[in-house]
C-alpha cells in the first residue's frame, strides 16, 4: 500500500509541479481572505526592515560608546544612539507580535474557513458513487489536511518574499557598503543549510518507508490487547502473552531501526554543522581582516559579528523549517487541488412525472476501481403506485440496484428513467424532486428533533404542526421530548433508543413530499415484535406511490406487489410471492431455508 | 519500567526519562545548558577580548600577533555553539528510543490488566485513550520543555554573573527591576480556561457538521435530501463564531508571549543604559560592553517566545502526567493476564440465584433478580428483546464483572471463589462483536485453546472443517497459514460471514465445557444461517451450550428456552410449552412466523 502511494506521489509531481502549484494556490488563498493577505505582506516588509535596521542601530551605539570611551564623544550621544536602538527594537517586537498573531490567529483560521467551505461545496457536486471508493475517501481526508497546508504554504511564500526578502536585501546592502566581500557571508550561510535539508529529508523518507509496515504491525498487536474491539476476547482466551510477545518483538525491531537512522542523521548533522561553522568562521575572519586593515570600525565588527549568528540562524530557519515544511505540505496541497479538479456531476433541469413510473433499460454498473460489474444487464419497470421488494443474499447487488434506480448512481451502461427523466442527463436535484427514503444506514443527526425531521427537505418551511403530524404517523413516542430538544447527550440533549431513532428516520422520509419512496430495512438486531412493526410502517409508507423495499429478512416481502430476486448482480426472478414459491428457484430455496425453522409441530 | 500508583507531576517526565536511559538523559540535560552558557556569557567574553585586543593593536599599544589567541577563542566558542546541537539531539533520540521500549510495554501491561468495567465506562475509556495516545511523545515533550526552561534560566543567570563580575551594582539594579516584572509576566500567563472550553464547543460542532457534509455514512441521505447548502450555511456561522472567539484567546496568548519579549527588551536596554556610564568612566572595557550588549540583545529574539512555550509545555506535560497517574491507579483485576487452565473443571451445573447487577455508573439494574439453573449436556436458548440483559449474562459468567449481588454457582460453588484461570477455562464464547485477529487463520482458531498455539495445525484444521471453512482455506494463497487482514505481509481479506465462521471455529477448538454463542448468525445470509443451525446439533453434541438470539427460528435447536425480560426470567420451557402459555415468547414467535405462513 505504501509503495503505491509513493508511486502515486511521483506521478502527481509530474502533473502538479511546484511552479504550477504555486500559480494555482496563490489566487485561491488570496480569494479566501484578500485584505488579510495584503496586511500580512505589509507587516512582513516592515518587520524585515526593522530587523535589518537593528543591526545598523547596534553598530551606531557601539561606535558611539567606543568613541565616548576614547573621549571623542559624550554620554549624550551614547544615550541618543541607545534610544534609537530602543525604538527600533520595540518597533520590531511589536510588528513581529502583530504579524505572528495576524498570521496564525486571523489569516490562517479565516482562510481555513473559506477553503473548507470550498471543499463542502465541491463534495456536493461530486458523484456519490465516489464515496464507495476507498481511494477517494483517502483523497478526501488528505484534501482536508491540505486546507491548513495551503495557507501555511502561502504564508511561507509571503514571508519569504516580504520578510526574509527585505531582511536579506537590506542586510546585503549594508554588508556590501561595509565591504563588498562581506556579501559572501549570505552565501556561506545559505549553502550548508540547504545541503542539510536535502540530505536529511532523504534519510527520513527512507526511514518512513522501511518502518511503516513494522509500525503498523506493532500498533496492531497493541490493539489486539488493548482495543475495545478485542479486549474481552483476548482476556478470556488468555491470549495476552501471545500478543504481548509479538508486540515486544516488533517494537524492538522498530525501535532499533529508528535509532540507527537517528544516529546516522545526527552524524550527518554534525558534519553539516561543521560546514555551517566553517562558513561562520570564514565570515568572522573576513570581518577580522577588515577590522585589522582599518576598513571597518571595531563597533561595526562587534555589531556584524553579533548579527552573524542571527543571519545564520535565520537562514537555517528559512531552509530547515520553512522549506522543510513546504516540502512536507506540498503533497497535502496537491491533494487539495486534486479534489477541486475532480469532475463534477452536472445535468439539465426538469420535473419528474411519477405516473410514468421508474424504468431501467438494460443497465450495468461497475464501481470505480473494480474489475467486475456489480449490476449486469438489468431491465425493470416500476409502474405508478407499485410496491416492489428486492431480495437476495449479501452482496447480491440489492443496494447498488436501489442506488441506480433512485439516480444516486448513474449506470455505466443503459439508462434509468425516473418519472421520465434520464438520471444520466438530468441534474441531481431534478431527479430527486419527488423522491424520499428511509435508509438502512439512516442517520442519527446530533441536532434537534425538529432538525432531524426537516433535514429531508430544508427548502420547505418548517411548520411545527406538520412535523408533529409526521412524527405521530411514524409512531414516534414523544414522551417529554420537544421539537427543539437536542437528540444528543453530547450536546446537552436527550438520548433516545435505537427503535425511537428508526421512527425519527421514518418521519424524516415522510416529511419530504414524494411520489417515489425507498425503504431499506435496517440490519441491526431488533427484537421480532419491533421488527414486525417496522415492516408494517413500511407497508403503510408505500401505499399509493412507487415504492422500493429492500429487505435482508426474506420473510417480510409478502407485502410487495412484486418481488425481485437478485443474485450476483442480476435479476434472477420476478414475480409475486406465490408465483415465486411455486417456481422452486432461488427464492423458494431461501424461503424454505428460513421457513423450516418456524415449522414446529 | 513499572508505573506506580501515585500522583505524577510534570517533573516526573524527567524521572521517567532518567529511569529509562540514565546516561543519555544526563547528557541530554547537560549539553543544551552548556550551550546556553557558551552562547551568552562565554561569547560575550570572547567578543570583548577580541574587540579590546583589536582596539589596542589599532592604537599600536599591543603587537599584532596578540590577536590570534583572541580570534581562536572567538572561533572556538562559535564552533562549540554550532556543533553541540547535533550531539544533544542524538542523546535525546536515544532517550526517546529507550523510553519507547520501556514505557509503552509498561502501559500495555497496565492496560491489559484493567478491571473490565473501565473498558466499558466512557469516562475512564476516554482517560485510557488519552494516555495511550502518543505516550512517549508526551513525556519527551515534557522533558524538552524542562530542559528549555533550564536553558533560559542558565542564559539569564550566566549573563547576570558576567555583569556582576564587571560592575556589581549594575547587576543589582537590573536584578531589582527584573524580578517583579518576571513575576508579573508569569502571573499573566494563567490561562482563560472558560474561553478555551467555549471555543472547544464550537469546534466540536463544526467538526460534526463537517462530517455530515463530507462523511461517507450519510452519503445517501445527503444526496437525496439535498441539504448540503443549508447545512453548509449553518456550518459557516458556527465556524465564524468559534473563530472569532478563538482569535480573542489567541490574541491574549500572543500578548503574553510578546509581553515577555518586550520585558526582556526593556531589561536589555536597561543593561545597555546602566553600562554606558562605567564604560565612559573606564570601569569597563568597550569590548566587554559590546559583548554583554550583544548577548542580551541576542536573547530578546527567541527568549520571550521560548519562555511562554516552555512554560505552556511544562503545564501540558503536567496534565499528561496527571492522567498517567490516574491511569496507573485505575483498578486492575488480579490474575487478569493468566491463561486458562489446561485441564478445565467439568461443569455439572450452572446456577444464577437471584442475581442483580447494574453497570457501574448506571442506576438501573439490567439484571434484577435473575434466577435459573442449567444442567450439563443440554442446549439452552436465551431470547428476549434488545437490552434485556442477555449479553450481560455472558459478561458475568466470564468474570468480566464481579460486582453482582446474589450468587452464581458452578457445581454449587460461587463463581467468584474459583481462580480466574479456572473460570476462563470453563466458558468459550462467540461474541456478537467477536474479534477479528489479523494473524494467520490457524492462529486465529488455535487461540481458542491457547495451550495448542505452538502445536501443529491439525486441531485447528479440524475445527475449521467443522465450521465449514475448508472451501475458504483452499482459496487462500498459503492455506490455513495465510495471514488474515491487511496488517501482515501477504495477508488476505475474507468476508464478514467467513470471519464469523472463524470465530465459531475458534470456539470449537476450545476445550471449555460450556459454550456460549451470542447472536452467532448476524452476519450470515439466510442460507448460511440455516446451514449453521443444521450443523449445530452435530458440532455441539454432548456439550452444554447457551444460544443467544433474537431470531426465534434458532430455538428449534434448544432443549429448553429461557425468555428474559426486565432483567429476570419471564418464561421458561420447551417451545411447545411456551407456545401453549401464549405469553411473550408466543407473541415474538408468532410475529416472526407470520411472515413465513
Amino acid at each position: 500500500m505504501k509503495q503505491g502511494s509513493i508511486m502515486n506521489g511521483k506521478s502527481e509531481k509530474a502533473e502538479y509541479g511546484l511552479f504550477k502549484v504555486i500559480v494555482k494556490i496563490i489566487p485561491i488563498q488570496v480569494r479566501s481572505a484578500p485584505w488579510n493577505c495584503l496586511l500580512e505582506n505589509c507587516l512582513g516588509v516592515m518587520h524585515g526592515l526593522l530587523f535589518a535596521l537593528s543591526v545598523v542601530a547596534t553598530q551606531y551605539l557601539f561606535d558611539a560608546v567606543s568613541d565616548a570611551a576614547a573621549g571623542r564623544a559624550g554620554y549624550r550621544e551614547c544615550v541618543i544612539c541607545l534610544a534609537v536602538l530602543a525604538a527600533v527594537i520595540f518597533g520590531q517586537q511589536i510588528v513581529n507580535g502583530v504579524q505572528n498573531f495576524h498570521g496564525m490567529g486571523i489569516l490562517l483560521p479565516k482562510s481555513a474557513g473559506g477553503l473548507t467551505e470550498l471543499i463542502h461545496k465541491k463534495i456536493e457536486r461530486i458523484a456519490p458513487v465516489r464515496f464507495e471508493d476507498t481511494g477517494f475517501l483517502d483523497d478526501l481526508n488528505k484534501a482536508k489536511e491540505g486546507i491548513r497546508a495551503i495557507t501555511m504554504f502561502c504564508m511561507v511564500l509571503f514571508v519569504c518574499v516580504s520578510f526574509y526578502g527585505v531582511y536579506f536585501t537590506a542586510i546585503g546592502i549594508y554588508l556590501f557598503r561595509l565591504k563588498p566581500m562581506l556579501l559572501l557571508t549570505l552565501l556561506l550561510a545559505f549553502i550548508p543549510a540547504m545541503l542539510a535539508q536535502t540530505v536529511k529529508v532523504r534519510i527520513f523518507v527512507n526511514l518512513e518507508e522501511e518502518s511503516a509496515p513494522l509500525r503498523r504491525e506493532c500498533d496492531y498487536y497493541q490493539k489486539a490487547i488493548c482495543d475495545r474491539e478485542y479486549f474481552k476476547e483476548t482476556r478470556i482466551l488468555g491470549a495476552f502473552t501471545f500478543f504481548y510477545q509479538l508486540f515486544e518483538d516488533t517494537m524492538k525491531g522498530l525501535s532499533g531501526k529508528i535509532w540507527r537512522t537517528e544516529r546516522k542523521a545526527a552524524l550527518l548533522q554534525l558534519m553539516l554543522d561543521f560546514t555551517t561553522f566553517a562558513g561562520m568562521a570564514a565570515s568572522a575572519y573576513m570581518l577580522f581582516a577588515a577590522t585589522m586593515e582599518g576598513e571597518i570600525t571595531v563597533g561595526m565588527f562587534a555589531a556584524v559579528f553579533a548579527a552573524l549568528t542571527q543571519i545564520f540562524a535565520i537562514m537555517q530557519e528559512v531552509v530547515r523549517q520553512h522549506m522543510g515544511n513546504m516540502n512536507k505540505d506540498i503533497g497535502k496541497v496537491v491533494n487539495f487541488l486534486r479534489l477541486l479538479d475532480m469532475p463534477e456531476r452536472t445535468g439539465a433541469e426538469g420535473e419528474p412525472d411519477f405516473t410514468k413510473g421508474i424504468t431501467a433499460e438494460n443497465i450495468s454498473f461497475r464501481y470505480p476501481g473494480r474489475d467486475t460489474p456489480s449490476i449486469k444487464n438489468v431491465s425493470l419497470h416500476i409502474a405508478d403506485g407499485e410496491t416492489i421488494a428486492i431480495v437476495g443474499e449479501n452482496g447480491a447487488g440489492k443496494s447498488t440496484l436501489v442506488r441506480l434506480l433512485t439516480g444516486i448512481y448513474r449506470p455505466t451502461e443503459g439508462r434509468v428513467l425516473v418519472g421520465g427523466l434520464d438520471t444520466a442527463r438530468y441534474s441531481a436535484s431534478s431527479v430527486w424532486k419527488g423522491m424520499s427514503g428511509v435508509f438502512q444506514k439512516y442517520q442519527r443527526y446530533k441536532m434537534t428533533l425538529k432538525e432531524n425531521v426537516t433535514i429531508s427537505d430544508t427548502a420547505a418551511e418548517a411548520k411545527p404542526d406538520r412535523i408533529r403530524a409526521v412524527l405521530e404517523e411514524a409512531g414516534f413516542e414523544r414522551d417529554n421530548i420537544g421539537l427543539e430538544d437536542m437528540l444528543s447527550p453530547e450536546y446537552g440533549g436527550v438520548d433516545i433508543s435505537g427503535g425511537q431513532w428508526q421512527r425519527v428516520a421514518i418521519a424524516r422520509g415522510l416529511y419530504r413530499v414524494n411520489g417515489f419512496i425507498v425503504l431499506d430495512e435496517p440490519t441491526s438486531a431488533i427484537d421480532p415484535v419491533e421488527e414486525t412493526k417496522i415492516y408494517k410502517q413500511f407497508a403503510h409508507l408505500a401505499e399509493g406511490k412507487c415504492a422500493l423495499i429492500v429487505t435482508h429478512r426474506i420473510g417480510s416481502v409478502k407485502l410487495a406487489d412484486r418481488i425481485i430476486v437478485m443474485d450476483a448482480g442480476k435479476i434472477v426472478d420476478i414475480g409475486t410471492h406465490d408465483e415465486l414459491t411455486a417456481r422452486s428457484g432461488q427464492y423458494a430455496k431461501m424461503w424454505e431455508a428460513q421457513a423450516q425453522w418456524y415449522e414446529r409441530m | 519500567m513499572i508505573l506506580k500508583n501515585k500522583k505524577y507531576k510534570s517533573y516526573d517526565t524527567l524521572r521517567l526519562a532518567l529511569e529509562a536511559s540514565p546516561v543519555c538523559m544526563i547528557l541530554y540535560a547537560l549539553l543544551p545548558t552548556a550551550q546556553s552558557i557558551m552562547e551568552t556569557a562565554v561569547t560575550a567574553v570572547a567578543t570583548a577580548n577580541f574587540v579590546d585586543t583589536a582596539t589596542s593593536i589599532l592604537k599600536s599599544v599591543r603587537p599584532y600577533k596578540d590577536i590570534y589567541p583572541a580570534l581562536a577563542m572567538v572561533l572556538f566558542t562559535l564552533a562549540f555553539v554550532n556543533m553541540i546541537d547535533a550531539a544533544a539531539r542524538l542523546a535525546a533520540s536515544k532517550v526517546s528510543a529507550n523510553l519507547r521500549c520501556s514505557l509503552k510495554p509498561a502501559m500495555v501491561k497496565v492496560f491489559a490488566a484493567l478491571d473490565y468495567k473501565h473498558i466499558e465506562n466512557e469516562k475512564s475509556w476516554e482517560l485510557i485513550s488519552r494516555v495511550s495516545r502518543d505516550s512517549v511523545k508526551s513525556v519527551m515533550d515534557g522533558v524538552e520543555a524542562w530542559i528549555q526552561f533550564a536553558q533560559i534560566i542558565v542564559s539569564i543567570v550566566s549573563v547576570l554573573v558576567l555583569i556582576v563580575s564587571q560592575v556589581w551594582w549594575a547587576a543589582l539594579i537590573i536584578f531589582a527591576f527584573s524580578v517583579p516584572m518576571f513575576w508579573l509576566s508569569m502571573r499573566a500567563g494563567k490561562k482563560n480556561y472558560q474561553a478555551e472550553r467555549d471555543v472547544e464547543k464550537f469546534n466540536r460542532r463544526t467538526e460534526y457538521l463537517g462530517e455530515v457534509l463530507t462523511g461517507r455514512e450519510n452519503v445517501e441521505e445527503r444526496t437525496l435530501f439535498g441539504y448540503s447548502g443549508d447545512i453548509n450555511r449553518i456550518w459557516k456561522e458556527q465556524y465564524e463564531a468559534g473563530r472569532k472567539l478563538q482569535a480573542k484567546v489567541t490574541a491574549k496568548n500572543f500578548m503574553i508571549s510578546k509581553g515577555s519579549s518586550m520585558l526582556l527588551a526593556l531589561i536589555s536596554l536597561l543593561v545597555a543604559l546602566t553600562l554606558i556610564g562605567p564604560v565612559i568612566k573606564g570601569q569597563m572595557s568597550v569590548g566587554m560592553f559590546m559583548g554583554i550588549v550583544s548577548a542580551v540583545f541576542g536573547m530578546i529574539q527567541g527568549l520571550g517566545f521560548q519562555m511562554t512555550r516552555s512554560l505552556e509545555n511544562i503545564s501540558r506535560a503536567g496534565e499528561y502526567m496527571k492522567d498517567l497517574g490516574e491511569f496507573a491507579s485505575l483498578g486492575e483485576s488480579e490474575e487478569a493476564l493468566t491463561e486458562p487452565d489446561s485441564a478445565p473443571v467439568p461443569v455439572d451445573s450452572l446456577e444464577f440465584c437471584n442475581v442483580r447487577f447494574r453497570y457501574p455508573g448506571s442506576s438501573e439494574y439490567i439484571l434484577d433478580g435473575l434466577s435459573f439453573r442449567l444442567e450439563a449436556g443440554r442446549h439452552y436458548a436465551f431470547v428476549g428483546r434488545n437490552g434485556a440483559g442477555k449479553t450481560t449474562i455472558t459478561k458475568l459468567l466470564t468474570g468480566l464483572y464481579t460486582e453482582y449481588e446474589g450468587e452464581i454457582l458452578v457445581n454449587g460453588k460461587e463463581l467468584r471463589g474459583y481462580p480466574v484461570s479456572a473460570v476462563k477455562a470453563m466458558f468459550s464464547v462467540v461474541y456478537q462483536d467477536f474479534a477479528k485477529y489479523y494473524i494467520s487463520m490457524k492462529e486465529n482458531i488455535a487461540l481458542g485453546d491457547i495451550h495448542s498455539m505452538g502445536k501443529e495445525a491439525e486441531d485447528a484444521a479440524g475445527a475449521a472443517r467443522l465450521a465449514g471453512l475448508d472451501e475458504v482455506i483452499d482459496r487462500l494463497a498459503n492455506g490455513i497459514h495465510t495471514p488474515l487482514g491487511k496488517i501482515l505481509k501477504g495477508g488476505q481479506d475474507i468476508s464478514g460471514g467467513q470471519w464469523q465462521r472463524v470465530a465459531i471455529a475458534r470456539s470449537l477448538a476450545s476445550r471449555a465445557p460450556v459454550r456460549i454463542l451470542d447472536e452467532p448468525t448476524s452476519a450470515l445470509d439466510p442460507i448460511s444461517e440455516s446451514n449453521l443451525y443444521r450443523d449445530f446439533e452435530k458440532l455441539m453434541e454432548g456439550k452444554t451450550t447457551v444460544f443467544i438470539s433474537h431470531r426465534l427460528g434458532s430455538t428449534k435447536l434448544a432443549d429448553e428456552i429461557l425468555v428474559i425480560d426486565g432483567g429476570k426470567i419471564m418464561e421458561r420451557g420447551t417451545h411447545e410449552e411456551l407456545m401453549a402459555e401464549n405469553g411473550r415468547y408466543a407473541e415474538m414467535f408468532e410475529a416472526q412466523r407470520e411472515w413465513y405462513l
